[in-house]
């Protein structure tokens, strides 16, 4: 079962940002927007993007989704919708000093603020942005969310542990169960500094060396 | 989950102007195709894509099972073989992309996502569009699927296409 309830004490600041992209929206000017649009896909009407769908948790993984759809919605005239979920079982729990009502209002203004800052920074690229912060398990909340868009666009963190053998990443489980077309967007590559990885060659010290060297 | 050093909006900002930046003229479009449905729904989407970008395409098709041994010429084996999947994908091509968007076939031996993702990397292609199966339970646990597996290596955006899926 996926919690989908608002924050109470979130809920009117989240409409403010709502009404704040709708307003933007209507701001912008459609047919500068739509003079971008490649000749071509008018000769395919059955292939159009009007939705996108773009996960994110603000992580520096996330980045290159979030603009390759800014990318998208402007190019295709579509409507970019950037989903946040709130998790309902946050790593940072294990950390947090305070009740769990604290944590997650402290959550839920965290999400509230970064898509509004987000969405203020993209604003000058005339693209059709809507946000949504939705809480439950991230996963199932963005395989549910992306049965009504045309396209979902994720980028896939880069592994540096074994456990991902065991315990698949939010973004895998979306590109194997998501309902619509999926664009992954490799993560923009940094150059990795050398790095000194003593091993005794036990098992524990190879599986070190081995994370160390996919960094 | 690693955080961004700077502000995220403003990190995303960045990305958006580097994607805009001008781009190379000619791009080239990757088509993993197997002759399953799948992967021709995603050399039909590739159609479509390289319609509106005046785009090459590529035919890609990886034999994954080895010759037979039981031959005094395997090389010429291999070769037929060879020359039997590029003729099909040529007709695949020339019946499905027509004379309007410019195709050329390969057809390479190994692991498909490795080899996919190595062709790609050669090629530089900008995009690598890929028709995915459905496995369940422990084969799929046990094998994954080609095109989850390509998302991770490959040098460029994957646009993965479920059989019957297109954009819209």
């Amino acid at each position: 079962m996926i919690a989908r309830n608002e924050h109470p004490d979130s809920a009117q600041l989240f409409q403010r940002l709502r009404v704040g992209a709708r307003l933007s929206r209507c701001m912008e000017a459609p047919s500068a927007v739509n003079a971008a649009e490649p000749a071509g896909m008018e000769t395919e009407p059955g292939w159009r993007i009007r939705t996108i769908l773009v996960p994110t948790d603000f992580s520096a993984c996330s980045v290159e989704a979030v603009a390759q759809a800014a990318v998208l919605a402007r190019h295709y005239d579509a409507t970019m919708t950037i989903l946040h979920v709130i998790d309902g079982n946050p790593p940072s729990a294990r950390t947090h000093l305070g009740t769990a009502e604290d944590l997650m209002r402290q959550l839920w203004a965290t999400g509230i603020a970064e898509l509004r800052r987000l969405t203020e920074a993209l604003a000058p690229q005339r693209s059709k942005t809507e946000t949504r912060i939705i809480d439950g398990l991230p996963a199932e909340v963005i395989i549910e969310n992306s049965a009504s868009f045309d396209l979902l666009v994720i980028s896939e963190p880069i592994s540096k542990s074994a456990w991902h053998l065991f315990s698949r990443h939010t973004a895998r489980r979306v590109i194997e169960g998501a309902v619509c077309p999926v664009l992954v967007v490799q993560q923009r590559m940094r150059r990795a500094s050398p790095k000194l990885v003593p091993t005794s060659l036990s098992l524990g010290t190879l599986i070190a060396a081995s994370a160390r060297r996919s960094v | 989950m690693e955080k961004c050093k700077d502000s995220f909006a403003a990190a995303v900002t960045e990305a958006v102007a580097r994607r805009e930046s001008p781009a190379p003229q000619q791009k080239e479009i990757l088509v993993p195709i197997d002759l399953s449905e799948p992967s021709l729904t995603a050399l039909r989407c590739a159609r479509a894509l390289a319609a509106g970008k005046k785009a090459h395409v590529i035919l890609l098709n990886v034999v994954e099972e080895p010759g037979s041994f039981r031959t005094l010429d395997a090389v010429g084996q291999q070769r037929a073989r060879y020359a039997r999947r590029a003729g099909r994908l040529q007709e695949l091509a020339d019946r499905e992309l027509g004379a309007q968007i410019a195709a050329r076939v390969e057809v390479r031996e190994g692991n498909p996502s490795v080899e996919i993702a190595r062709l790609a990397s050669q090629r530089q292609v900008d995009l690598i569009v890929v028709g995915r199966h459905e496995h369940h339970g422990l084969w799929h646990w046990l094998q994954g699927h080609t095109a989850s597996k390509l998302s991770k290596n490959a040098p460029c955006p994957v646009l993965l296409l479920q059989a019957g899926q297109h954009l819209n």
